[in-house]
């Protein structure tokens, strides 16, 4: 084993096969892992010298409002059971109504929301009252108090939209989807609801975040993974994604990669609010790639008429879709 | 222990009273540095983040409590280097969704952080670093600066002890703080 091979793996430079190779090696003998420990702390002491300031004034922040809750007792208890009535009142009507969004009422935040409700095809940047940015994309909604007071930052979507976080840890982020709820302590991620689809997805792309769904255990995803969710069969998956694809959305583009012709149509109807019919049944399994930057719907149509089995034409303001 | 470095006992009893300037102090000496250290072992940083909070919370929460006697900084990585091994430990009995590689790896920085030769060279480098912070600054300004903000003495009772003016103290001071800004990006933040 080379000293060169053992700093690259320390400066978390190395390949995986090298990694897997240090890894072994280490693992080989109590002497090893002893040079190893040395080496690494040497690293890590070095570099002290280096170390660049850290944004510390949020943790600061929380680590102070929770003292002060902790001096106010009784203030927060009540704050307590305010929270625990809107829970369970949120968990009613949830269980009543599974396909709507949540009513919230004043009680359950005990607290003025806000709604904002996007067109079709337009996008929409929000600031959070706790600094937290959202990206909502077209067709889509969002409810959140006017100030996050509780021990918990919660928002309800349906639709979609990229978050970026600000972390506090001792205020968990908390977004209700008709899918999952999906808790964050300060990280950037996408959420794909919108209830005429069949997947829910979740991508993560910094940070951590766990999904819980009912009582079923919770997820916990790592960064560039993506959770589906399958209102068919209500099974959850988790795969490795591409975070640029999922991002396209907000640059006005649409990445499709062996995505099914059915979720394709819905993506573009919700761009172009336009009403596209799969007319040929051999197409309902046809799977499609390709990226839309920013097309108009003619010069989109035309992209995937040349790249792929599909023909179409416009009849009474509907496009319909056949194989060629 | 002369009371220049932040490991002095003056320095503890001003945390163990609460005073906030100290814990002030203490923030921007420590927190990035102590943030270094958990993330050289945990691969997600906000697991690396909540575990040096949590290091500064305790303290805060505890202070007159503090099991602290004359050195803050061994304390201080003590705390941070078992809450790491605490969340690795975690880590190791949960039947997770990380590949086979990373439970393997996580393994090597429990064995690691457990290697106390080892870890004591951090420790002591740590010390050295927080010293040479306040080293930097030229003799009579440091003097200043270690009386008013490591052992917490007021203007006027300065300006006893060193006969010199408090204009000559506030001087100083300003001096002080902007060669920190200059030197010590930690300490743009705070004044």
């Amino acid at each position: 084993m080379t000293k060169e091979l053992l700093l690259k793996f320390i400066e978390n430079k190395a390949a995986p096969h090298e990694k897997e190779e240090v890894i072994s090696w280490i693992e080989k003998s109590p002497e090893n892992q002893k040079k190893y420990n040395f080496l690494k702390a040497q690293y890590v002491a070095d570099n002290l010298k280096n170390v660049k300031e850290e944004q510390y004034q949020s943790v600061v922040k929380a680590i102070q409002s929770r003292r002060k809750r902790k001096l106010a007792t009784s203030y927060s208890i009540a704050a307590c059971v305010t929270m625990l009535l809107g829970f369970s009142l949120f968990y009613i009507t949830k269980n009543k109504s599974f396909t709507q969004l949540p009513h919230i009422s004043k009680s359950y935040l005990s607290e003025e929301t806000v709604e904002i409700l996007t067109k079709k095809d337009s996008l929409q940047e929000i600031k959070l009252p706790d600094g937290s940015t959202v990206s909502l994309n077209g067709n889509s909604q969002i409810i959140y108090p006017k100030t996050f007071s509780g021990n918990v930052r919660m928002v309800t979507l349906k639709g979609e939209a990229y978050f970026d976080i600000v972390h506090n840890k001792k205020k968990p982020f908390i977004v209700q989807t008709k899918a999952f709820d999906i808790k964050v302590l300060g990280t950037t991620f996408n959420v794909k609801s919108y209830p005429e689809d069949k997947l829910s997805e979740t991508t993560l792309l910094s940070g951590k975040v766990e999904l819980s769904r009912e009582e079923e255990t919770t997820i916990v995803l790592e960064p560039s993974q993506k959770a589906i969710f399958n209102r068919d069969n209500e099974k959850i998956e988790i795969e490795k994604v591409n975070t640029e694809s999922t991002l396209a959305w907000k640059s006005g583009k649409l990445i499709f990669n062996r995505t099914p012709l059915e979720q394709v149509v819905i993506d573009l109807e919700r761009k172009y609010n336009t009403e596209i019919e799969i007319v040929s049944p051999e197409l309902l399994n046809y799977e499609y790639t390709g990226t839309f930057d920013n097309l108009t719907l003619d010069e989109a149509l035309k992209l995937l008429r040349i790249s792929s089995q599909i023909q179409y034409e416009t009849i009474n303001q509907k496009i319909m879709l056949t194989m060629k | 222990m002369e009371p220049t470095h932040t490991n002095s006992p003056v320095f503890i009893e001003r945390l163990k009273k609460g005073d906030s300037n100290a814990f002030d102090i203490l923030f921007k000496l420590y927190y990035s540095r102590l943030l270094h250290v958990s993330s050289s072992y945990l691969t997600n940083k906000e697991d690396a983040k909540d575990i040096i909070q949590d290091v500064f919370e305790k303290i805060l929460n505890k202070k007159s409590q503090l099991n602290i006697h004359t050195n803050l900084n061994a304390y201080l990585f003590r705390v941070t280097k078992n809450a790491c091994i605490d969340h690795l430990r975690k880590k190791k009995n949960v039947i997770s969704k990380l590949d086979n590689l990373e439970l393997r790896e996580n393994r090597i920085h429990l064995s690691t952080l457990k290697d106390d030769t080892s870890s004591k060279i951090i420790e002591q480098e740590l010390a050295k670093e927080i010293q040479h912070a306040i080293s930097l600054l030229p003799l009579k300004c440091k003097e200043v600066f270690i009386k008013s903000r490591i052992k917490g003495l007021k203007y006027k009772e300065i300006s006893d002890e060193m006969d010199i003016s408090t204009k000559t103290i506030e001087n100083h001071m300003n001096k002080a703080l902007k060669h920190m800004r200059l030197h010590l990006r930690e300490f743009i933040a705070l004044f």
